[in-house]
């Protein structure tokens, strides 16, 4: 049994890694030419992997977007990321950075202030997202109007430091979010664990709530944040069938309506009591405790590999890591990439 | 720290359960990893970082000088000085000047004079400088862990002049450029969090925030040694700790120290 | 608890300049202390004088004398604080030292160390959005080199009787002890659970029990403590 397991730091000098980013660069080059995008750009963008202060291009004809400042006729990079280009305009995409949230993204998020009629959320962007108190289902149905009452006791429904399920419904000027709840899939969130990954790794789906095997189930918030909890059976009713009903939501529409394809609005009173906002978890049996933790500690070793974060990476990650009996071993950084490898590996079996 | 109620509470059950689930998976005896450099800053006598798996960082650097032992004992001058500065911390805060106060009279206390003395009119005096440069939970098991293997691998000029100068006033010399690693041994300390029925080592922030009680608890040379004091771990969540528990920790640290030890020393 | 409205700058009518009657001189002045004494609990209790509610501008207070010890507690609070939202009051602890003996270090140490013991005690949850300041003047010293953990264990004793004094909700009675030989104080409470602990001397502990027998011999010590401190308290002085 390992008591403190040391390993010797690779020391202060940055390591010579230039051979395997040259080969990555290579690649993201390749896809970027036969994606056949009818802008060529100028001769002087040789990668798409830039650093701050780099040399985007010197042709004038492009639209400089996030992450590139110009002087002169001549476009630099201002973070560290790779090139994106949609039409004439051009924007680098930070590798690391804080998260931007965009309309539609199912999120996690903490509350960080109670304020009037609304509450400040930390959803790890460069600002705090707002909810509104109208945003919120509370108790006692969808269609009740807000009242002062209401207002008085916001902190009772929820207060800081509370851990919420939500989507961001619009955003603001200067790029904050506005988020809700409207719906029976999102509200605050209890019988779990929290952990939180750089938002970049995470892989956008369609869905982003997931019952896992060993009766957890996940919620991958697209800002990095993730939560782990027991499944429960309204959990494992609404992600069996959102798929289908998202799917139809959308197609009979012909667009993804904010809220639409979950619950019917009559059970949604029904349900929504005082129970949404409770904070009593269920009695959950330390198997499942255990398996949680092995769960949350998979996914740390995707994070340390910087693998990007799905469901199904999670779940032969989770595979993986049954190898060790004892999921404190998964804390190692050999064990971690091991796992990694071994998550890699098992796809390119499969072929994907 | 900020945690959700329900959160906090499924903490606080997982960590309740025999034996406790902690969040990250490690038995009750189990350190975090640990990744250790040593020796990289030239110009001090000494010096070593380590780097945690949740990104706390601390380096330490020795250094010496070379003072009259007749300071010492008039009660001038100390063997040992102990300088701390930890990000986000005023440096006349509570918690800096207590962990200041406990790494000075553990090291005064147990570093011997004899390992330091040079002759019988000198001897050198170690400033051991502490820098956390980022900390997520209780510092003192990481700087004691660091200023470990920084006293470890400490070199100090070598005297050339003789060690005998009673009779003949002189100035002692050194080596141009040799010099003596520096032989001692050095206490460590330890942190056990107290939750329920359950004592764990190591206590990381999530576990450090719902927890009853804390204790740090001394290790010198097989042998449990002062500090063994209670400390708070969060912001007014600390409950009463029963005296069996307080005995059963010291004894868990009393076994764990000596594999401790074998795994800092094999980093030098 | 005082009512007195303490929003006004000037303080009661008959309010009178604190002198304490010792000069530095005087203070410093060690008395002998008897080890043999220092085993004996009870007859450091009868050489012991309390006395509760001297100070009028304060919401608690206590002296305490002690063999050439003297400290004075007051307490303050709970008072509303500013900023944002908390859920538990805050407590600060102030020590200040007249004879001027104890360092930097050990005053802050002293002043954690009955912060830590209060926080456990006092019902945090009470008092929200409020703050509780407990101020320790300590008036003389007696031998604190080898006795300043002793002095530690009389202010925490002080301090509880200050807090019942101010009528703040606490759990229980925090009776603390001192150990000699092993330079070790320890607070208890419900007769026999820690919320304090401090030892500090270069003593080494090959034997794990030694320090069990510290706790056990602390623990009956602090029971005699909390008795005589009940007994004060039921008197009605």
């Amino acid at each position: 049994m390992d008591i403190l397991s040391v390993s010797k730091g690779s020391g202060f000098a940055y390591e010579d890694a230039e051979v395997g980013s040259d080969e990555d660069v290579d690649i993201l080059i390749d896809e970027d030419e036969t994606r056949g995008d009818d802008v060529q750009l100028d001769g002087s963008v040789k990668t798409s992997v830039v650093t701050p202060g780099e040399l985007v291009t010197d042709d004038p004809i492009w639209m400089r977007g996030h992450g590139t400042y110009f002087l002169g006729t001549n476009t630099y990079s201002s973070v560290a990321g790779t090139i994106s280009r949609v039409n004439r305009l051009l924007s680098v995409k930070p590798i690391r950075g804080r998260y931007e949230p965009e309309t539609g993204d199912h999120i996690v998020g903490r509350i960080a202030e109670v304020g009037q009629k609304r509450w400040k959320v930390d959803i790890g962007a460069k600002t705090h997202a707002i909810l509104m108190l109208g945003s919120v289902n509370l108790p006692g149905g969808v269609l009740r109007r807000k009242s002062e009452s209401d207002e008085l006791q916001m902190r009772n429904f929820l207060k800081e430091g509370d851990l919420l399920n939500c989507e961001v419904q619009s955003l603001f000027q200067d790029g904050s979010a506005s988020l809700h709840t409207r719906s029976l899939k999102y509200g605050k969130l209890r019988n779990g664990y929290f952990i939180s990954v750089p938002s970049s790794l995470i892989v956008r789906a369609k869905n982003h709530s997931h019952s896992l095997p060993g009766g957890a189930s996940v919620i991958i918030g697209v800002n990095g944040y993730i939560w782990l909890r027991k499944t429960t059976e309204d959990i494992s009713q609404a992600n069996n069938t959102s798929l289908s009903k998202n799917a139809t939501a959308i197609s009979a529409k012909g667009q993804y309506n904010v809220g639409s394809g979950s619950v019917s609005i009559t059970r949604l009173e029904e349900e929504s009591s005082w129970e949404i906002y409770s904070d009593v978890n269920d009695e959950i049996s330390s198997t499942l405790r255990s398996t949680i933790t092995r769960y949350a500690n998979s996914i740390k070793a995707l994070a340390f590999c910087e693998i990007g974060i799905s469901v199904e990476r999670i779940i032969s990650a989770y595979e993986a890591s049954m190898a060790y009996e004892d999921s404190g071993k998964l804390v190692d950084r050999e064990t971690m990439e091991t796992i990694g490898q071994q998550v890699i590996n098992g796809e390119k079996y499969r072929g994907q | 720290m900020i945690l959700s109620v329900a959160e906090r509470s499924y903490l606080y059950e997982s960590l309740k359960q025999s034996p406790p689930i902690r969040p990250d998976g490690r038995s009750v005896k189990q350190f975090r990893p640990i990744q250790t450099n040593v020796g990289f800053l030239e110009s001090s006598n000494g010096s070593a970082k380590i780097t945690l798996s949740d990104g706390s960082e601390c380096i330490v650097s020795i250094k010496s000088k070379v003072i009259e032992k007749a300071s010492i004992e008039s009660g001038r001058d100390t063997l040992v000085d102990v300088d701390i500065e930890v990000a986000g911390q005023r440096d006349d805060s509570s918690f800096i000047l207590n962990l200041i106060s406990t790494l000075k009279s553990i090291y005064s206390n147990y570093i011997s004079q004899e390992s330091l003395s040079l002759t019988n009119r000198f001897t050198y005096k170690l400033f051991i400088d502490i820098l956390v440069i980022s900390n997520y939970s209780y510092p003192l098991t990481l700087i004691s862990f660091t200023s470990y293997l920084a006293l470890k691998n400490t070199y100090l000029p070598k005297l050339t002049s003789s060690v005998d100068d009673k009779e003949i006033e002189e100035q002692p010399t050194f080596h141009d450029y040799e010099f003596v690693k520096l032989q001692i041994q050095v206490p460590i300390i330890f942190t056990v969090a107290i939750i329920d029925n359950n004592y764990i080592i190591d206590p990381n922030s999530q576990e450090m925030e719902v927890s009853d009680n804390g204790i740090i608890i001394g290790w010198y040379d097989g042998n449990i040694i002062s500090p063994i004091e209670n400390v708070k771990l969060n912001d007014g969540n600390s409950k009463s700790i029963k005296p069996e528990l307080i005995i059963k920790s010291i004894e868990l640290v009393k076994s764990l120290g000596q594999s401790v030890i074998e795994s800092l020393n094999a980093a030098e | 608890m005082s009512t007195l409205d303490r929003r006004r700058i000037l303080g009661p009518a008959n309010v009178k300049p604190l002198i304490f009657g010792l000069s530095s001189s005087q203070s410093k002045q060690e008395n002998k202390i008897e080890e043999e004494e220092e085993e004996d609990i009870n007859s450091q209790i009868s050489k012991t004088f309390i006395k509760t509610g001297l100070i009028t501008n304060a919401n608690g207070s206590s002296y305490l004398e002690y063999n050439g010890n003297i400290i004075s507690v007051s307490i303050y609070g709970p008072r509303p604080v500013r900023g944002t939202f908390t859920e538990k009051t805050s407590l600060d602890v102030h020590l200040d030292d007249n004879t001027e003996t104890i360092s930097d270090l050990l005053n802050k140490k002293f002043c954690n160390y009955i912060e830590n013991n209060f926080t456990t005690v006092i019902n945090l949850n009470k008092y929200p959005k409020s703050g509780i300041s407990i101020f320790i003047n300590v008036l003389s010293i007696n031998n604190f080199q080898k006795y300043k953990y002793k002095l530690l264990s009389l202010i925490s004793d002080a301090t509880t009787i200050a807090l019942i004094n101010s009528g703040i909700e606490i759990i229980d009675i925090v009776s603390s002890t001192f150990d000699l030989n092993s330079n070790t104080v320890i607070s208890f409470i419900k007769s026999n659970e820690i919320v304090g602990l401090l030892s500090d001397s270069n003593k080494i502990y090959k034997d794990v029990n030694d320090f069990n027998k510290i706790i056990k011999k602390l623990g009956n010590d602090s029971n005699i403590v909390k008795n005589s401190l009940i007994n004060y308290l039921m008197s009605g002085n």
